[in-house]
């Protein structure tokens, strides 16, 4: 109960970061996937039931709070759960750095379901669409090794031996 | 339950989910303009550290402006009291033409145009994805704010509000790539739509090639749009490429309001609706 409490604190912290109106990110609108991190976190954390039903929540929070349509996000979240579940079967991901790669490899995923989302529902321009992708990912990237190991610090703390890792 | 759905309920249920998702997508199109019951309950959890923080920022804002920041003060202070006069002297004469213009329009019998209430609100967040350009306010239902006012600060039109709850509401900035508002070119009156196109730019569209537009030109809010006065700049004209096929031109404008710095909004509200 207390590991699902603190994910659900961790969730609130990070769209609550990413929420605010006043971050130097704001000046040109594009700012970091914090939801990608945990849902990738979570992908490998939970079961299959219980992840991809959190990563189908993770995705409706946010909508809640941007100007997108329904479901955007969630099939996004949900896009990654299912890849990262595919390439446990092949490897485990028990490292910061390693979750680091699979990260990157949840960015194209990504980017092939807002790629298709775009060409057919918004007008968005090609060169426009690139850019805010790579600046997205990268400050993603940034900030992904303070919040995996934030995540896997208190993991370990609990002393309990977690479900994932491709175990 | 049947033992081939047990072997395979993982399955079943991401690809529910996955379902679920791509409906919501689908039917998502046209937009929702009501927060469900689980929106509300969230909504209603962060509004009160969104405020907090977003009240923070500002007043250290202003404290630093306040005390910090003066140098120039006496120069300012000269050049705004210069201003301050030549604005009395433009607001006598406007309220002289307003008093005629009033006058004529009875004598013609023309309807009486739209009146507006105004509502000052404060920015408690913004969109937190990269790819759409929204933001919430501490203004709702409760203060008579409905789907589809018009918001916009005295630099300009800021956007126009797509979802309400009881204390708060999300406004679709002109840069979105969903928003498009009617507007004319100040100078030649040249009519178009306004829609978001990247960024920090918005386009104007169906501008035919004939009509004149230059760089510089201001462009504003055509009067249209019941829930926005007529007169409200929306930007500037900063680039025109006429050498694109077919019968319009294809205009950049860049928007009167620096969405970045925006602290505070006013909501219109059209009182005759």
């Amino acid at each position: 109960m207390k590991k699902k409490i603190f994910y659900l604190l961790t969730a609130a912290l990070l769209l609550y970061i990413q929420t605010l109106p006043f971050l130097p990110f704001g000046k040109t609108g594009i700012r970091p996937d914090l939801f990608l991190i945990l849902a990738v976190y979570l992908s490998v954390s939970f079961s299959t039931i219980y992840g991809s039903f959190l990563c189908f929540l993770l995705g409706y929070t946010i909508e809640i709070f941007s100007g997108t349509n329904s479901g955007f996000y969630p099939t996004i979240y949900l896009g990654v759960f299912l890849t990262i579940r595919i390439l446990l079967k092949y490897f485990s991901f028990d490292t910061v750095a390693k979750l680091i790669v699979l990260l990157f490899v949840c960015f194209f995923v990504k980017f092939f379901i807002i790629l298709f989302s775009f060409c057919f529902i918004y007008e968005y321009s090609y060169s426009v669409f690139k850019k805010v992708f790579f600046l997205e990912s990268f400050y993603t990237l940034v900030f992904s090794p303070f919040v995996f190991l934030l995540l896997l610090t208190i993991e370990k703390h609990k002393k309990q031996t977690p479900y994932f890792f491709g175990s | 339950m049947s033992p081939f759905f047990l072997k395979y309920q993982k399955i079943f249920f991401l690809a529910i989910l996955l379902l679920v998702s791509l409906s919501f997508y689908a039917i998502g199109v046209e937009k929702k303009k009501d927060y469900n019951l689980f929106d509300r309950f969230v909504l209603t959890v962060f509004r009160p550290p969104l405020r907090i923080s977003s009240l923070f920022i500002t007043k250290t804002d202003q404290l630093l402006n306040r005390y910090v920041f003066l140098t120039n003060l006496e120069e300012k202070n000269t050049l705004l009291k210069k201003q301050l006069k030549k604005l009395r002297l433009d607001s006598l004469l406007l309220k002289e033409q307003a008093t005629e213009n009033k006058r004529l329009r009875k004598l013609l019998s023309f309807k009486e145009k739209y009146s507006y209430k105004i509502i000052p609100a404060e920015i408690i967040g913004r969109d937190p994805s990269s790819w759409f350009k929204t933001i919430m306010i501490n203004k709702g239902a409760a203060d008579g704010i409905a789907p589809g006012s018009g918001v916009i600060t005295p630099s300009g039109v800021v956007g126009r509000i797509i979802k309400v709850s009881g204390n708060t509401s999300k406004i679709l900035l002109i840069i979105d790539v969903n928003s498009s508002f009617d507007a004319m070119v100040k100078r030649t009156r040249a009519r178009g739509m306004v829609e978001g196109y990247a960024e920090n730019l918005c386009e104007l569209n169906y501008v035919l090639k004939t009509e004149d537009v230059r760089i510089g030109d201001i462009i504003m809010s055509s009067g249209l749009h019941k829930k926005i006065p007529g007169g409200v700049v929306l930007g500037k004209v900063s680039n025109i490429i006429k050498d694109k096929k077919g019968f319009f031109q294809h205009i950049e404008i860049k928007p009167s309001v620096e969405f970045s710095k925006l602290n505070e909004v006013l909501i219109v509200i059209n009182k005759q609706e």
